[in-house]
């Protein structure tokens, strides 16, 4: 097999946090709503990672768990990487499949 | 209102200046193809929310920073605050390229959602330049030998090792303004920053490093919106089928650029600028830049009739010796760089037969030699043992000793009667479609051929301040530091080696 078909296509979605508080609470809240999520703590950040499925951030549950207001800028001030496909909202953040197709 | 209104709205305020037309506008011209096309700016960054959140990344960074010279957590690792030396040296440059860069795009590209991405990402782009100075700073007044720390911007210019860095960052900023984003923001940002800011911040945080490691994750986070302008560009140009070949070639020539270079200083600071291993630069590089950057993104690129990269059956065996070769390179010519040298050590030699077979049959002679000429007093140079410095690449400036010394697969060329040396078969190809752009560099036997090493030294400025000891040093604790004298002593002159064969 030549090196470059051992190079397969994936349909991984994730998103790395700073490590932090924050990244935790995120971290526990993401588990409970997405089962499949594999939650990796590399002490100085964190990644939070799904095949196959997007990951919908929603700043106000986590705000609920954080216990205070929390919004999408300071949800981008701890996201210092992502995998998949990003849409920034108003009050929510969701990465999807990176998936294109021609128009 | 709501983001996309707002997002709209202000879309709207763009128009044609009459006291301009189009071409003094943008003053210079691309060779892609985008009137027309439909741009989406996934972030949808406004300038107010802009500053909020760069506001705040800015006081959780430098909160810690002040901490850390208030609270003392125990000294960081030597070889990793040694290493750093000439690691971050190369990062101020780049990032500065970067950012005019990033201006030369926003004047010339047309449509305003990539317009604004990437003003966004030139203001990002100065933060980082000015990121890296602070740990610099903060590394040159709290490490106990600060020396190399205080010359880093000098050194990052002239270094022989910067050059692979500094040659890479001048090629992307000076090509053609829409295939720079695929230079800087689908390889640099996409493939090679993650491993780079997001692996190596891990390394940073376990050496004891953690103002590096907060400095590597708020640049990374700044990335995050660069990737999006990267798929922004790219998606924009898959729009229109004209632009299919055009991005091919760039998707030949930037892959293989960021491989020689952040990929082999990537490979290098994972391996050998660590004294905990846990994850190989292999397997780190693998993971982050061939699984989730080609398997995950790339990849997906073939439904609009991308293939892969020309070399990237090259690019991966590559690693199976990147790092090492890399290593005995720069190890070789300790003396031209500005750092104390740390080599390795019985038990890591064992790790890396393990991590990467056939690394004791190809590289462990060199190591015992090294350590055979670290005393100055028994006057043996390393590079002297090594039969000197080989050929430097017209192109991406890496010495003619990849994939690995015996197996190396540089050539040369003529051009106007000159001839160059190139590493590879992926730098041979740039510099036959592109030779213009590539012959003006003057490399290391151009600036320094006839030269006795002890005189390179001074002409870098790599002298102590006492004016005769050596800034850099082979190994961390030396019972007496190499001198010029000690340098003298070893009679080595600059000499250009024999050239690889010549192609025609």
């Amino acid at each position: 097999m030549t090196d470059t078909a051992k190079v397969t296509e994936n349909f991984t979605v994730s998103a790395k946090f700073l490590g932090g508080e924050e990244a935790e609470i995120i971290s526990e809240l993401m588990q409970d709503l997405y089962p499949s999520i594999v939650v990796e703590d590399f002490g100085s950040y964190r990644a939070l990672t799904v095949d196959g499925e997007q990951l919908v951030f929603d700043m106000g549950e986590i705000a609920e768990e954080i216990g205070s207001a929390y919004t999408v800028t300071n949800f981008l001030a701890i996201l210092v990487s992502y995998k998949g496909d990003i849409d920034v909202g108003d009050d929510s953040i969701t990465i999807k499949v990176f998936a294109p197709k021609p128009q | 209102m709501k983001i996309n209104e707002a997002y709209n709205r202000v879309k709207d305020m763009e128009w044609d200046p009459t006291y301009i037309d189009l071409d003094e506008k943008t003053i210079e011209k691309t060779k892609f193809y985008l009137d027309g096309v439909n741009p989406i700016d996934p972030f949808k960054t406004f300038v107010r929310e802009y500053c909020e959140q760069e506001l705040e990344k800015d006081d959780r960074h430098y909160a810690l920073l002040e901490a850390s010279s208030r609270l003392h957590s125990g000294p960081p690792d030597a070889r990793w605050m040694e290493g750093m030396k000439f690691g971050l040296s190369n990062l101020v440059g780049v990032e500065y390229a970067a950012a005019r860069a990033m201006g030369r795009m926003a004047r010339t590209v047309a449509p305003i959602e990539l317009r604004q991405g990437y003003m966004m990402q030139m203001l990002d782009e100065m933060r980082h330049s000015n990121l890296e100075m602070n740990v610099i700073r903060h590394h040159m007044r709290t490490w106990k030998d600060p020396a190399g720390y205080d010359i880093a911007a000098q050194a990052g210019v002239n270094s022989v090792g910067s050059a692979i860095f500094r040659s890479m960052v001048e090629d992307v900023m000076t090509s053609d303004p829409v295939e720079t984003s695929i230079g800087l923001q689908v390889f640099i940002e996409t493939a090679y920053t993650n491993v780079f800011f997001v692996g190596l911040s891990t390394a940073a945080a376990a050496h004891g490093d953690d103002v590096l490691a907060s400095t590597l994750l708020t640049i990374q986070s700044d990335e995050a919106r660069h990737m999006a302008n990267g798929w922004a560009t790219l998606s924009a140009l898959l729009q229109d089928d004209r632009n299919l070949p055009l991005i091919q070639q760039a998707m030949d020539k930037w892959s293989w650029r960021m491989h020689c270079s952040f990929g082999t200083g990537n490979a290098l600071f994972a391996d050998y600028f660590v004294r905990n291993h846990t994850e190989s630069a292999k397997e780190m590089t693998m993971r982050w830049v061939y699984e989730d950057f080609y398997g995950g993104f790339y990849k997906k690129l073939e439904a609009f009739g991308i293939e892969p990269p020309k070399h990237l059956d090259t690019m991966i065996t590559d690693m199976d010796w990147l790092s090492h070769s890399t290593a005995i390179y720069l190890f070789g010519a300790w003396p031209v760089f500005f750092h104390r040298f740390d080599g390795i050590d019985d038990n890591e030699i064992e790790w890396f037969e393990n991590k990467y077979p056939g690394f004791k049959q190809h590289f462990g002679q060199f190591w015992q030699t090294y350590r055979q000429c670290l005393n100055p007093d028994d006057g043996k140079l390393i590079l002297k043992e090594m039969g000197g410095l080989p050929h430097f690449c017209q192109v991406c400036n890496r010495p003619n000793i990849f994939p690995r010394p015996d197996i190396a697969t540089g050539c040369s060329r003529m051009y106007e009667g000159k001839q160059y040396s190139l590493c590879s078969e992926g730098c041979d190809d740039i510099f036959m479609k592109e030779a213009p752009r590539y012959v003006g560099a003057k490399n290391f036997y151009d600036l320094y051929e006839g030269m006795e090493l002890s005189e390179v030294i001074v002409a870098l400025g790599y002298v102590r301040e006492d004016g005769i000891t050596l800034m850099a040093q082979p190994e961390l604790e030396p019972d007496r530091m190499w001198t010029l004298d000690d340098i003298r002593a070893c009679d080595y002159v600059v000499q250009r080696p024999e050239f690889p064969p010549l192609k025609s």
